[in-house]
């Protein structure tokens, strides 16, 4: 006996054999207990493959992706505090140190030798100043940049500026070097 | 209740971006079973899988809803992984088996199976969730999407972006595979000479 193409019995499994099919095969399939149970076979085929259980990612792995798409986003304050914790210490300590050599710098001449008991002291500040000014005319020169005191609040600012500038590129080389994967 | 799909991209639309941390978890599983079906590696399927959702979510404003967002994303997860595929095949780790889709229907020479096996029996099951898994991933991806997803054909077209004859022949030779191998390893064929077929 002819028995009915697997093609023919994989539609029929899956109900969706043409009206024309069914008539031509089913009588046959009433008949054939191997056709019967070829229809069965795909059924259960079918059944059990969709049963199977999925396959699951990493734990991890929502927050991964949520880390990649936040920064393209937005991103609440503290967890920008908390991913640029380095940058955020580097900023405070900038601050710090410079508040600290400019309260210092308000009580001594730097043009005066330096006593035995804060020599090295005032000699760091004095290189900071020295350097401070020059970078300041150098940009002075460069970008006719608006006048203020080298030092007290005219170097703070200046500093500050300073920091902002390397956080942004800070910024610029971490996305670029998540791009090549150098970065997680 | 857990809010539709249209309803979490409202609210990653509308700024919460962390509402997108819900979409991944509805969607994960489903599409790393994809993924593992055509990468085989499941360190490799979930990095693409990461790429694919990151594609996602960039993409989310200008998707217009011409089907469903899971057609949608299963051929953005689908695309990730044929591509990252294709990278490694470059590299000589992979092979991609090519078929016709003409030639399937006359090439059949196979047993009968016999007429009193149980199909429900838990041997079975296990031999059809490991040949499954073995299936090459050019089967195995269009017939996950058959199943696990319960897509039809026509959905599959639109995620695979195969000609309709070409879903159809793979997961005719899917469904051929698991078939052959269930007989070969329960030796469930008809000890006698073929009548059919």
């Amino acid at each position: 006996m002819e028995h009915i193409p697997l093609d023919i019995i994989c539609k029929i499994a899956d109900e969706k054999a043409e009206e024309k099919e069914l008539d031509q095969y089913l009588a046959h399939i009433e008949q054939c207990k191997i056709c019967q149970k070829e229809v069965e076979l795909q059924r259960s085929i079918l059944k059990i493959s969709r049963n199977k259980p999925l396959v699951t990612p990493s734990k991890t792995f929502t927050d991964n992706v949520l880390s990649e798409v936040i920064p393209a986003g937005k991103k609440k304050w503290y967890e920008w505090m908390l991913n640029n914790m380095g940058n955020v210490f580097a900023m405070v300590s900038v601050i710090a140190f410079l508040v600290y050599v400019l309260s210092l710098t308000e009580n001594t001449d730097l043009n005066q030798e330096p006593s035995n008991k804060n020599t090295q002291i005032t000699e760091i500040m004095k290189s900071f100043k020295d350097i401070s000014l020059s970078i300041y005319e150098y940009f002075n020169k460069s970008i006719n940049i608006p006048d203020f005191p080298i030092s007290g609040m005219g170097t703070l600012s200046f500093a500050l500026i300073a920091i902002i500038i390397l956080v942004f590129i800070d910024q610029i080389l971490s996305k670029f070097l998540k791009r090549l994967k150098i970065l997680s | 209740m857990s809010d539709t799909d249209k309803e979490i991209i409202k609210h990653i639309l509308d700024g919460d971006v962390r509402s997108f941390g819900i979409l991944v978890d509805k969607h994960k599983a489903k599409a790393m079973t994809l993924a593992m079906r055509i990468l085989k590696n499941r360190e490799d399927a979930e990095e693409a899988l990461q790429d694919a959702f990151v594609r996602v979510y960039r993409a989310l404003s200008s998707f217009e809803w011409k089907s469903s967002f899971s057609t949608w994303l299963y051929r953005i997860v689908y695309n990730t992984c044929i591509s990252a595929a294709g990278k490694r095949e470059k590299k000589g780790h992979f092979s991609v088996e090519l078929d016709d889709e003409n030639e399937y229907i006359n090439e059949i020479e196979s047993p009968d199976i016999q007429p009193d096996i149980d199909l429900e029996s838990k041997e079975i099951s296990k031999i059809i969730y490991e040949e499954v898994d073995k299936l090459p991933d050019v089967y195995g991806s269009t017939f996950t999407l058959f199943t696990i997803q319960d897509m039809s054909y026509e959905e599959i077209v639109q995620v695979t972006g195969l000609p309709l004859g070409t879903v159809k022949a793979r997961l005719f030779r899917a469904r051929l595979m698991l078939r052959e191998a269930l007989i070969k390893r329960m030796d469930l064929a008809v000890v006698k000479e073929k009548e059919g077929y």
